[in-house]
């Protein structure tokens, strides 16, 4: 049987041409078979076109990976059109995806192939399947059409988008063997530390040989150990707090917290350090062991693309301990919304665990009416911003540092304030 | 990326209710611009006219711009053609030439807006297709019509006759298109 159908424009040409011609042959008038002439010549030109052949369509399918606000592309390809045969194609959009063209696209096939290029763009992290594209073959006279069965729509997993920081504070408690810390004890590296007399086990390119020949003994160079940090990055997603429009437009707590999480695990992971992740609140997805190197970031990326928020609630505040050690820099992103981070925070701290707290909840929201609607849910929301200050307030005095994410540098102070602070011995509950 | 090609109208949810772009206004003008061409053609023609045959077929060419894979641009040329056949008494050829060729413009424009969704992005191949293929039936038309003015006066041309010229001339691409898959075929 052959797949094309006819389109509305074929049936108007017959129905109107021919219907007029019978009508002036019938009058006997010469102008009614002249209006019909043309759309009996359309009518008569399409009925001739009317292919046999039936079209091949491929497209692209599958699951692909991209960060976000990365452009990819739906391409199709159909062959065996008929000659002057047009395609059209559509991919629909859907939110936190961006389509050019948004309406689709109408491209030639001279020779008997036509191919499209849609432009997708993902605004926003996340797993999802995008919608099914369509499209339609029609021959020259645009008479018959041909429509192949739907295409899948790709899996994309869209990984939070990354950038570069620019940041020259060292992280506080360097462990492990290699990384770019400077440790905080004298050993192999290339931080000079002091010029002092040679010991036993010294290594001879190491002799300093002005001070020797000055003092009449050997001296050497000595360095600080070169040396990594063990960072933890805990990701609150109990709640998402706002409206998402993507990349390019507001962002909602979830969205803050997910960016900001991947801006620092790829800012430790790119000086060497080992760095994990434990996050609460999303089923599935909880814990990512600490390694180091640009897999681990990957690995990173990818859990966080799968968190979904507020899927996990009521999990032990003590599972946040789970793995850290004393000396680990734990990194808390957290719109703290919800009361059992901030009694993580109080846990860990109490372990001898370096916290920053980083607050994720977006400026306009900390300082507007909030998500809801009404006068109630504003005035409730009001009142937690008020328990809110007062728990940032309180961390603060005891020594908890709280940042707000405003971007990659945020952090930088507060890292140096915290190195300087551990070089100080104190005691911690264990 | 550049997501619209125009202006793009949305509401509170951000959902897209329509684009404004140059190609779309050529495009429902080219649907709309013929019909009213056809009427002021009919209504100077017949100047006894009522008026609200061609109120009627505007709205009707509006409704067709609008949905072009309906059954409303087939309303729209029986309309004309049916307000024409009831109104028009004397009858000549310029006048006829025009509004059987404003149908037909109208008759492509509505047929090629069908392509697909509307704002889509042309190609240009396919714009020049089509107004090659407009011109060709165009062309067509204009050379029947000359033939039938020349006659006209000369010798009695019944409908008949001219009708089976036109089928002749229309079934002629027709035949050699069958022909030439015949003989691909063997």
């Amino acid at each position: 049987m052959n797949p094309w159908r006819a389109t509305h424009a074929h049936l108007r040409a017959v129905v109107a041409g021919f219907g007029l011609l019978v009508a002036g042959l019938v009058l006997g008038r010469v102008d009614v078979v002249l209006l019909a002439a043309p759309l009996v010549l359309v009518a008569i030109a399409g009925q001739a076109a009317r292919p046999d052949e039936v079209p091949v369509g491929r497209a692209t399918e599958g699951a692909l990976t991209v960060h976000e606000s990365e452009e990819f592309g739906w391409r199709t390809v159909v062959t065996g059109m008929p000659p002057g045969g047009t395609l059209a194609a559509f991919h629909p959009g859907q939110r936190w995806l961006d389509v050019e063209p948004e309406d689709g696209r109408l491209v030639a096939a001279p020779d008997g192939t036509a191919t499209t290029d849609i432009a997708l763009r993902a605004t926003r992290w996340g797993r999802r399947r995008l919608g099914g594209p369509v499209v339609t073959a029609y021959d020259a006279w645009g008479a018959w059409r041909w429509t192949p069965d739907p295409f899948p729509g790709l899996q994309v997993t869209v990984l939070p988008a990354t950038e570069p920081v620019d940041s020259s504070a060292p992280a506080p408690h360097p462990h492990g063997l290699v990384g770019m810390e400077r440790a905080g004890r004298p050993g192999e590296g290339t931080e000079f530390a002091k010029v002092r007399a040679f010991e036993p086990g010294d290594r001879l390119r190491r002799i300093h040989w002005p001070t020797s020949a000055r003092t009449g003994r050997l001296h050497v160079t000595a360095t600080y150990a070169d040396q990594d940090a063990h960072v933890v990055v805990l990701v609150d997603a109990v709640n998402d707090v706002g409206d998402s429009e993507g990349i390019d437009g507001v962002h909602s707590s979830m969205d803050v917290t997910v960016r900001a999480a991947a801006v620092l695990a790829d800012h430790f992971l790119r000086r060497g350090d080992r760095v994990g992740m434990r996050v609460f609140g999303a089923w599935g997805v909880s814990f990512v062991p600490s390694s180091s190197g640009r897999m681990q970031l990957r690995r990173l990326l990818d859990t966080m693309s799968l968190i979904e928020p507020g899927t996990a609630r009521g999990e032990d505040a003590l599972a946040a301990r789970q793995a850290l050690g004393a000396g680990t820099l734990a990194l808390m992103l957290s719109p703290l919304i919800e009361p059992a981070s901030t009694r993580q925070v109080a846990m860990l701290t109490s372990a001898g665990i370096d916290v920053v707290v980083i607050d994720t909840l977006p400026q306009e929201l900390a300082e507007g009416v909030g998500p809801g609607t009404t006068e109630q849910e504003a005035l409730a929301w009001r009142l937690r911003m008020l328990q809110r200050r007062l728990e940032r307030d309180q961390m603060a005095s005891l020594g908890i540092p709280v940042v707000t994410w405003t971007g990659p540098h945020s952090l930088d102070q507060v890292l140096r304030d915290l190195t300087r602070r551990s070089a100080v011995p104190r005691l911690g509950r264990r | 990326m550049s997501t619209t090609s125009g202006l793009s109208f949305r509401d509170r949810q951000g959902h897209r209710i329509g684009t404004l772009s140059v190609a779309n206004v050529l495009a429902w003008l080219a649907i709309v611009a013929p019909v009213i061409v056809a009427a002021e053609v009919i209504r100077v023609a017949a100047p006894t006219s009522p008026w609200w045959p061609a109120v009627v077929l505007v709205l009707l060419a509006v409704a067709a711009a609008d949905l072009p894979d309906s059954m409303f641009p087939l309303s729209t040329v029986l309309g004309a053609a049916g307000w024409w056949i009831a109104v028009v008494e004397d009858v000549r050829l310029g006048p006829t030439v025009v509004v059987a060729l404003a149908l037909l413009v109208f008759h492509v424009a509505a047929g090629h807006a069908a392509l697909g969704p509307p704002g889509r992005d042309d190609d240009r191949a396919v714009l020049r297709g089509v107004v090659a293929r407009l011109a060709q039936v165009g062309a067509l038309t204009v050379v029947l019509a000359a033939v039938a003015g020349a006659a006209t006066g000369r010798v009695d041309v019944p409908p008949v006759a001219l009708g089976l010229a036109l089928l002749a001339t229309g079934a002629l691409p027709w035949l050699a298109g069958r022909w030439k898959r015949s003989a691909a075929g063997h």
